[in-house]
């Protein structure tokens, strides 16, 4: 009994944790090279969708998930433009762009799927070992993102955009470019992250369905001073603290299961103060840059 | 700069025009996304306007909505003049409502002052949710952007364990407070709809506000902060100081537009009692530049798509949601300054014809490029 407790408690704290984690490993680009997304809510949705259209659309997932990572990047285009070229706020045009993605998501959805029927039988992602296989790519994608954004030279110069673009223009790095390429990079690890919320977690599409997990992505990064491994255990431990409350649901519960629900939030105000050590946001975070 | 409109410091009426243009232009875009989803658009506004403005009842919905939305953006507004983004006005909502039911329903008091009490306990609690997050920046240098962030959702959980639990109405079939009392109630003041008394405090709130910032030397501090800290510094201005006292009345707004919210309009609370109006109060203030005029018109704005987009939904099946797309549009518009090209002409009409002076010099500063000492 003991021995499925664990099992149980591993799969469903790596299942929750995967659609957090692919939008965490996204942001992490975008974050590194300076670029604060708060839209990330935004984009899951969008890829959140697109999974289920691509996949009722081509009868895969896979093509679905592919469909939905292209569609998020595209819009993400949008997003740049926005902040890059016109320089417009980035936190502000963030929250703008989790309107427009609650607003054409769940407009499309009524129409594509109509309302009042029962959700479309789509095609799911294929498990293995008992976990839906993009939990693996996830995972497998942590130490990819690790080597690319500290040991390959892409990664120097996308860090080095976030530090102090200044310099990086110097050395003849374009600045924009190169911030154009993280946002359109993360963009499709964001609509893979909504995709396998719709396609691995769901089987559906709700309206809305992302539920604050793109702001619990921004916190994990946060609390995992913007590298993938910490931040891979911060999402570990958020997906815990769901985990147990959906095992201590079924029993009598002596926390209630809103203060379980904080956790994530807290721990990263927490983080973000100081608290656990210095988290080095990256300096030139959130300025558009200005060429002289 | 993208923020220059947002920014205008020309006393001119190229930024209005252009904000017109940006507005017209979010309206265009969403009217081709519905459109393709395969509604006539024409047909679509004509539906969202007359929900908003066909009868006297429309009309008052409107005003309602409002006073709730003109809360939120004044919220917006006087942490942005301080070099503030507080996007925790959602946050702050939902504390300010849950201390304003809870004065409405557990003291009692008479008619009138038990009102007074209520709208004071629901800007204390938004007051105190602000104050958090400006200790957190003052104290610890924590990014208020992060923090409020993070701290909408801690309250709207709060909220949520506040109204399943300890203030659940014995008996209630679903999660939901008790009752208001009546003393504590937002009195109606056009009778036959429910347009309430908020309606004029928001009005005596954007007075107080353009008083407050523009006409005592506390708000020329706080604007100066916001404009340019260093200068803020070098003439002995405490900018800590200031910034604790715009965040406390950022969230202090914020609360009260909980407040109307619950007495004017619910009279209960319930988990989800703020359909996202916290963040649409940063549309607002921004839209509104930050100036109380503006604030005013773009809460009015914001509010007739919001009781126009119920109007669409039942004649024309068009999800109300549609309000949101056009919400964004109207922001991304208004913020990229899309139409700068247009302004830099009037900029210079203006130059020459020297109507430059202004008392209104909003911020320069964005959060991201200041630091606190």
């Amino acid at each position: 009994m003991a021995q499925n407790a664990w099992e149980y408690f591993v799969t469903t704290d790596l299942r929750i944790s995967t659609p957090i984690l692919f939008a965490v490993l996204g942001l992490l680009f975008m974050e590194r090279s300076g670029v604060v997304c708060v839209g990330a809510e935004g984009f899951m949705l969008i890829g959140a969708l697109c999974g289920v259209i691509g996949s009722s659309m081509t009868g895969s997932a896979f093509l679905g998930a592919i469909f939905a990572m292209v569609i998020t990047a595209l819009s993400s285009l949008f997003f740049s433009y926005a902040t890059i070229t016109r320089r417009g706020n980035q936190v502000v045009i963030g929250a703008a762009f989790n309107f427009l993605g609650i607003g054409l998501t769940t407009t499309v959805s009524r129409v594509y799927f109509g309302v009042n029927v029962n959700p479309p039988k789509v095609d799911l992602f294929d498990s293995f070992l008992g976990l839906p296989i993009p939990v693996y790519i996830a995972l497998l994608l942590v130490p990819a993102v690790y080597v690319i954004l500290f040991k390959t030279e892409v990664g120097l110069r996308i860090r080095s955009v976030g530090e102090n673009p200044r310099a990086a223009d110097t050395v003849g790095i374009n600045v924009n470019r190169v911030r154009y390429g993280t946002i359109f990079t993360g963009a499709l690890f964001l609509g893979m992250g909504g995709a396998f919320l719709s396609l691995g977690l769901v089987g559906y599409f709700t309206e809305n369905m992302v539920a604050g997990r793109g702001f619990i992505a921004l916190a994990a990064v946060v609390f995992g001073k913007y590298t993938p491994f910490l931040s891979l255990l911060a999402v570990l431990i958020f997906g815990a603290g769901d985990t147990l409350q959906y095992m201590l649901q079924a029993t009598a519960n002596p926390i209630p299961y809103q203060f379980i629900l904080m956790i994530p939030y807290i721990l990263s105000i927490v983080a973000v103060s100081g608290f656990v050590g210095k988290v080095n946001v990256p300096a030139a975070s959130g300025r558009p840059y200005i060429k002289e | 700069m993208g923020k220059n409109k947002l920014l205008a410091s020309r006393k001119s009426i190229a930024p209005t025009i252009t904000t017109l243009l940006s507005v017209i232009l979010a309206f265009a875009v969403s009217g081709i996304v519905v459109a393709l989803l395969g509604f006539n658009p024409v047909k679509a506004f004509y539906y969202i306007a007359s929900g908003a403005f066909g009868n006297k009842n429309n009309i008052a919905e409107t005003l309602v909505k409002t006073a709730t939305f003109g809360f939120c953006g004044l919220s917006y507004a006087v942490a942005f003049r301080c070099g503030i983004f507080n996007i925790g006005t959602e946050g702050q909502m939902f504390m300010g409502a849950l201390f304003s039911v809870f004065a409405a329903t557990s003291i009692q008091l008479p008619a009138g002052l038990h009102m007074i009490v209520a709208v004071l306990a629901g800007a204390l609690g938004g007051m105190l949710w602000g104050m958090l997050a400006a200790w957190l920046k003052v104290q610890f240098g924590a990014s208020e952007v992060i923090t409020t962030v993070m701290l909408n959702y801690v309250a709207i959980y709060f909220v949520s364990y506040m109204v399943t639990g300890p203030m659940k109405a014995p008996g209630a079939s679903t999660p939901t407070t008790a009752i208001t009392a009546e003393t504590a109630n937002l009195p109606v003041i056009l009778s036959g709809t429910r347009l309430h008394l908020g309606f004029i405090l928001l009005i005596v709130s954007l007075i107080a506000y353009k008083i407050f910032m523009w006409h005592t030397p506390r708000g020329y501090q706080m604007r100066v902060v916001g404009a340019n800290p260093n200068a803020a510094a070098y003439s002995g201005i405490n900018a800590n100081q200031n910034i604790f006292l715009s965040l406390a009345l950022s969230g202090g707004f914020g609360g009260i537009a909980g407040a109307c919210e619950i007495l004017g309009v619910q009279h209960k609370l319930i988990q989800s009692f703020s359909n996202n109006y916290g963040y649409t109060g940063i549309a607002v203030g921004l839209l509104g530049s930050c100036l109380p005029i503006g604030i005013f018109l773009s809460a009015v704005l914001f509010a007739a798509l919001q009781s126009g987009g119920n109007n669409l939904q039942m004649f024309m099946q068009v999800p109300s949601a549609v309000m949101f797309i056009i919400q964004g549009f109207v922001v991304i518009f208004v913020v990229t300054d899309i139409f700068g090209g247009f302004r830099k002409l009037f900029a210079l009409k203006t130059a020459i014809t020297g109507m430059t002076a202004s008392k209104s010099d909003p911020p320069i500063a964005s959060a991201g490029e200041r630091k606190v000492e």
